[in-house]
């Protein structure tokens, strides 16, 4: 707790007086005034011109004579309507003219005028009230973190792990965890622990923050831990693969915290992986097995502590400029377009893609399509329009039964709806029918 | 509004503490004095509720379940009132909810529905008000720049400055002036964020 007490950049409260207030802060008024009232006595008033002397004399004696009202009273009386409530003008006046000399007694005007035709003024002065200070909150409040603090925070959390085992991979949820149990802790170790978010603005990522500690491989061990339920010969596999890379041609993408991957990082990435595995194997790879490759890739990166920044397949796939999965291996050359490339993105085909798909192959035919025709007509424009335009896609027939026709899936309800929304193409019906 | 009792024993610790210059360095005595009177001054929402419809929902949890009558209300003040507690009229009730129905509705709303409710310390932030202009919140902000004293650099935290014009509008309301001070939905309404609205606020600041 010292040292991160040390690096703190703003020390803001007295220790006492923080823990005083932590104690007083939920109490009753009557125990905070209390309190107030002695803290007021021992600071001592400001100079007061002659005027408010006489004001907060004046206001004191009736404060005097409330308290001395009520503590005489029995419970049966009632009490003067000047000792209820708080101080205000009207109760002062209630006092004044209670007095036997009410002359002797200063106005409420003169009190308020005296202290800038403010009464709260004049009785914060005499003690009766306190002053906003809306300020006051900064007393308590510990400054923002410095990378200094936020690194003896990680140095403490790194060596409770270590002291059980020295080996144990550093995951960011067992961090999470651990800072939840400091802060719930009176006896902690450290005043306070960062977020993720306030790492990541003062360091990084996770594989940034203990790659600082040279401590990088430690994180991988945990990302490859994720894959425990995979089967082995896969692990084999990626493994296998994995030392087959060529590490020293490996792409320079992406640094620094914050920054996203862009279109040509991506790719590079692919292209790379292309070079040294093969087309064909690429071409194959599904996105599980990216993300296997992946993990085996930055286990070996971190054991040589290499901070490189490889994207996960659900980075790749969910890029502004990529459609799909299957198009990003597209775009990176590894695949040819067609069907199976196509149609993975951009989710639900909306109404009016779908009867435009039907009335493009009932155009291109010169009549309404069967099932079978339209399926060669899809297949067809789709390896044609994919060269040019990734984000080109078709719905299947499929598709159509399952969104278009309503009750039985019959391709028959298909061309009804279709006509109903193209009347046209009615005639083109009838000669299919026929 | 309840009567005041003497601190509990641990406050009489405390005081005695603050009072001794050796047991209290004079810094940790000044920081403490600023915070309670903050606290004080700006009693929370909950206390204020209580300090207003404390007494009618006494009333509403021990109640046979009929309506609570200004009138019954009034009777009851009146008997605490020889007992030393001193709450509102029915009358400031009905001012501060917009009508006698609304307070009890309210007090009845927290007693059956708990925290869970809402329930305000009054109804004076839901009437209409004009929409505000931009321009009025910079002023607000630049209002609150030169009121809170945080220099010509500085600018209060979002939350100082919700606190500063709360206490303001309820001063204010207090003695019957017209504020017009905007709350968060106002700021976020016509800049987006807090941030932007004192961005906004330095450019006209700096001329």
């Amino acid at each position: 707790m010292s040292e991160q007490t040390a690096t703190r950049a703003d020390a803001g409260a007295h220790p006492l007086a923080k823990r005083l207030w932590y104690l007083l802060h939920d109490r009753s008024e009557a125990d905070r005034r209390l309190v107030y009232e002695a803290l007021r006595v021992r600071l001592g008033p400001r100079e007061q011109t002659a005027n408010q002397e006489i004001a907060v004399a004046a206001l004191q004696r009736f404060a005097a004579a409330r308290r001395k009202a009520e503590e005489a009273a029995d419970p049966e009386d009632e009490l003067p309507r000047w000792a209820t409530g708080s101080p205000s003008k009207r109760h002062y006046n209630l006092f004044r003219e209670a007095q036997d000399e009410p002359r002797d007694w200063p106005s409420t005007s003169l009190i308020a005028n005296a202290f800038g035709r403010r009464w709260g003024d004049a009785l914060q002065a005499a003690g009766l009230a306190s002053a906003p200070d809306v300020l006051a909150r900064r007393i308590l409040s510990p400054g923002t973190f410095s990378r200094k603090e936020i690194e003896s925070v990680l140095r403490t959390w790194i060596a409770e792990v270590d002291r059980v085992d020295p080996d144990r991979p550093l995951r960011q949820s067992d961090f999470v965890v651990w800072g939840k149990q400091q802060r719930s802790n009176p006896n902690a170790s450290c005043d306070r622990v960062p977020s993720l978010p306030t790492l990541n603005k003062y360091i990084g990522g996770w594989e940034q923050v203990l790659g600082a500690f040279g401590l990088a491989h430690r994180c991988h061990a945990a990302n490859a831990a994720r894959f425990d339920h995979v089967p082995s010969a896969q692990k084999e596999w990626a493994e296998a693969a994995v030392e087959d890379l060529d590490l020293a041609s490996i792409p320079r993408t992406r640094t620094g915290r914050g920054r996203s991957f862009s279109l040509e990082d991506v790719l590079s990435w692919i292209r790379w992986l292309t070079a040294s595995l093969g087309r064909e194997e690429v071409a194959e790879l599904k996105m599980r097995d990216w993300n296997l490759l992946r993990a085996a890739l930055l286990e070996r990166l971190g054991e040589a502590n290499r901070m490189v920044d490889v994207p996960s397949a659900q980075r790749i796939a969910s890029h502004t400029a990529i459609p799909s999965w299957a198009q990003a291996k597209v775009m990176a050359g590894c695949t040819d377009p067609g069907p199976e490339t196509a149609n993975s993105h951009r989710g639900r085909f909306d109404d009016e893609e779908l009867a435009a798909a039907l009335a493009g192959a009932a155009e291109a035919l010169g009549r309404l399509p069967t099932r079978g025709e339209y399926e060669t007509y899809r297949k067809a424009e789709l390896a044609e329009r994919l060269k040019d335009d990734p984000w080109f896609r078709l719905p299947s027939e499929g598709t159509l039964r399952m969104r278009l026709a309503k009750t039985s899936m019959h391709w028959n309800e298909v061309l009804e709806s279709l006509v109903a929304r193209h009347p046209e193409l009615a005639a083109g019906r009838g000669r299919e029918a026929a | 509004m309840r009567s005041a009792d003497s601190g509990s024993e641990t406050a009489q610790t405390i005081a005695a503490l603050v009072r001794d210059a050796e047991a209290c360095p004079a810094e940790a005595a000044q920081q403490l004095a600023r915070l309670l009177a903050h606290s004080l001054a700006s009693p929370s929402t909950a206390d204020r509720r209580e300090a207003r419809l404390g007494l009618l929902i006494d009333l509403v949890s021990s109640g046979t379940g009929e309506f609570v009558r200004s009138e019954d209300y009034e009777t009851e003040r009146e008997r605490r009132r020889a007992r030393g507690e001193e709450w509102p009229a029915a009358s400031s009730l009905s001012r501060a909810y917009g009508h006698w129905l609304t307070a009890v509705r309210a007090a009845c709303r927290y007693w059956f529905d708990g925290g869970q409710s809402r329930v305000c310390s009054d109804h004076h932030h839901a009437r209409p008000t004009k929409s505000y202009k931009p321009q009025e919140i910079r002023s607000a902000l630049l209002q609150a720049q030169a009121e809170l004293d945080v220099g010509s650099d500085g600018w209060p935290s979002e939350w100082e400055f919700y606190e500063w014009s709360t206490i303001k509008r309820r001063l204010a309301r207090q003695t019957g002036q017209p504020c017009r001070l905007p709350g968060r939905k106002q700021i976020r309404k016509a800049f987006g964020s807090y941030a932007n609205a004192v961005d906004a606020a330095r450019r006209v600041a700096s001329g």
